[in-house]
């Protein structure tokens, strides 16, 4: 008995390991296509993973022409390849397809030009950006690029390694140089002053399981501000700087350490309709000078009626003892809408801030890819800065508007915002800027 | 002596190569205005490469697209219009299904549907108002075929059309929202390089026709 028993349990434990063991396939149903192989051709360099990373159907998946031609996208936006095709051929079986995934490899850099808005620097432009993204064939991105702008000047060097070691982790180093010149609104007169600054900054994120919500990293960098600002009328130079400012004006070494809780559900990066966007931030920086910052930065998106209504919190507070140059500010079009750029910061910049801004998108007209092409926004800003009431007498400020976002080829989506202080509505603001608030 | 032979052999193969690449062909087009509008019937061959067969005979669809331009005589480009043919077998039922011209037919075998893929008759084409009387006009026509989706016929023409838009990379850092022009795209599509790596057809000119 006990060996009948025993000879049993063995058949039993083998047979489960090997079912466990057997790939789980799912049958072509009527009506579906299942995948039965990937084949990938044209790599000369890069690895297949590599390629495989990207995709996101695996042997034994539902097909759809649809997902073909979203992995076809995917693949050219890498920009690692001349040419990518899908074509497919019948597999074994009723349903059951072979997709063959063709490549043409880039072999020299790519030059590019790039511009924008950036909250910090204003316009900008790199009138020659040179990449060697996957030049050893890991399928990495490398770029160096020159910047020049409003309030600007520098260099960036960025590497990023997705899947290090064939795992899920990504890995990401920065190296910048530059000068850029930051507002101070002294007796309500805008100067602008200039900050050398010079940094490296290594990241490590996830794009699966954890790590897909949890990033770090660590910061090392030099700053130097000039000891003089320039009256943006050009007529006068400020040599004697609030107590805030001067105490400031030495070379500084920081370094920091970083860790940032996030996640993205939003359904599309460029327009979402639904899903939310947020991160939680949390530094500590040492070296000549010793604070903290804490930065909550949460965007939610919800269809409603014939529009989408998005709404944003951000919420920052940094310890006292951070230099005015690390602190937040408060006005201008990618922040409190119908004030110039920084209006509402006190003279030093402040420790804490809160920001709110909700807008209805309304899309007007579509593109051939059934992206919005044109779209109508009423909007409404409120926001607290520490030293506001200085300022403009109270502690919130608030403003409502409205706007058009237009699809420009080349440029993106091109911004146009009038906007109308809640206490002046009289004083608008006319704002042309690129890519949606947020 | 006998490297050099090496060498033209292989620019011999490779001229063979692309020689026997197979692409489809325009036979003939016909434009002739109607009492509504401007009709063309069109003739095709060749328009199935193996890889093409194998697409559509693993289920996946194919479209057939047809890139027509209208010349005023001698040679000006008046419009542009595009018409694109959806091919898909249908596995389960042994059936081949044409979407054209906002109709659908259905053909029992790839022989009938080859068939009908290379007979296009009486196309309306655009309006007959929109042709000048005493005018001569020409209509150009290629011919693309495609597996599974349009779009990888046209990769530069989307580029340009969806910019490389930038956002900030994460929330919470001072927000950054622009663009990114990859230069050697820019100039592989001002240089008029070739888009569709399953190949089209050469350009064909139909006879000059009048409204009278």
């Amino acid at each position: 008995m006990q060996a009948f028993l025993r000879k049993n349990l063995v058949h039993l434990l083998v047979s489960i390991t090997i079912l466990a063991a057997q790939p789980t396939r799912a049958q072509a149903q009527e009506g579906q296509l299942i995948v039965e192989q990937l084949k990938i051709l044209g790599l000369r360099k890069t690895s297949s993973q590599v390629v495989q990373g990207y995709l996101s159907f695996r042997e034994g998946d539902i097909l759809t022409p649809e997902l073909i031609e979203r992995n076809y996208q995917t693949l050219q936006a890498t920009n690692f390849f001349k040419q990518v095709s899908f074509r497919s051929e019948p597999g074994s079986g009723r349903g059951k397809v072979i997709v063959v995934c063709e490549v043409i490899e880039r072999q020299w850099p790519t030059f590019e030009f790039a511009g924008g808005y950036s909250e910090l620097d204003g316009w900008y432009f790199s009138p020659l950006g040179v990449r060697l993204d996957n030049l050893l064939g890991t399928g990495h991105w490398l770029g160096l690029r020159i910047i020049f702008g409003d309030r600007v000047a520098g260099a960036n060097l960025r590497f990023y390694q997705p899947n290090i070691f064939n795992s899920t982790a990504n890995f990401q180093f920065d190296a910048d140089i530059t000068g850029r010149q930051i507002i101070h609104y002294f007796d309500a007169r805008a100067s602008r002053q200039n900050i050398a600054a010079a940094g490296l900054r290594l990241a490590l994120s996830g794009s699966r399981g954890l790590g897909k919500y949890l990033s770090g990293g660590l910061q090392f960098g030099e700053t130097q501000p000039d000891s003089f600002a320039t009256f943006v009328n050009r007529k006068d130079t400020l040599y004697t700087f609030p107590e805030i400012i001067a105490k400031e004006l030495g070379k500084k070494r920081l370094s920091s350490v970083w860790l940032r809780l996030q996640a993205d559900t939003r359904d599309n990066a460029l327009f979402p309709t639904k899903g939310i966007w947020g991160a939680l931030s949390v530094e500590a920086i040492g070296g000549d000078t010793k604070f903290n910052r804490t930065v909550f930065d949460g965007r939610v998106y919800q269809k409603l009626g014939i529009g989408v209504l998005a709404w944003r919190l951000k919420l920052a507070k940094t310890s006292e003892a951070t230099p005015f140059y690390e602190r937040f500010y408060l006005g201008g079009v990618n922040s409190l809408r119908s004030f110039d750029e920084r209006r509402l910061t006190p003279v030093g910049y402040s420790t804490k801030l809160s920001l709110s801004n909700l807008e209805y998108r309304i899309p007007l007209e579509w593109d051939k890819q059934g992206k919005p092409r044109f779209v109508g926004v009423l909007f409404f800003d409120a926001g607290r800065i520490n030293g506001l009431k200085e300022i403009i007498g109270d502690d919130t400020v608030k403003s409502l508007g409205f706007g058009v976002r237009v699809k420009v080829p080349v440029l993106g989506l091109l911004r146009m915002d009038f906007a109308y202080p809640e206490k002046h509505p009289d004083d608008f603001h006319f704002y042309l800027t690129l890519g949606h608030l947020f | 002596m006998r490297r050099l032979k090496k060498i033209c052999y292989f620019f011999l193969l490779l001229l063979v190569a692309e020689a026997t690449a197979q692409t489809p062909r325009v036979i003939s087009i016909l434009a002739q205005p109607a009492a509504d509008s401007l009709v063309v019937s069109v003739q095709l061959a060749d328009i199935f490469s193996p890889k093409i067969v194998n697409t559509i005979r693993s289920g996946l669809p194919a479209v057939i697209r047809f890139d027509f331009r209208l010349l005023e005589e001698p040679d000006h480009e008046l419009q542009q219009m595009t018409h694109s043919l959806r091919l898909l077998y249908d596995l389960w039922s042994d059936r081949y299904r044409l979407q054209f011209n906002q109709r659908e037919q259905i053909a029992a075998s790839f022989a009938e549907m080859e068939k009908l893929c290379t007979k296009i008759d009486t196309l309306k084409l655009l309006p007959r108002r929109r042709l000048v009387p005493q005018k001569t006009y020409q209509l150009r026509l290629q011919v693309a075929v495609i597996p599974i989706s349009a779009k990888q016929d046209q990769q530069l023409r989307d580029w340009l059309e969806v910019a490389d838009d930038t956002e900030e990379s994460a929330p919470g850092e001072d927000r950054a929202a622009g663009f990114r022009l990859n230069l050697n795209k820019l100039f592989s599509f001002l240089g008029g390089k070739k888009e569709n790596p399953f190949g089209a057809s050469e350009w064909a000119v139909s006879p000059p026709f009048r409204v009278q």
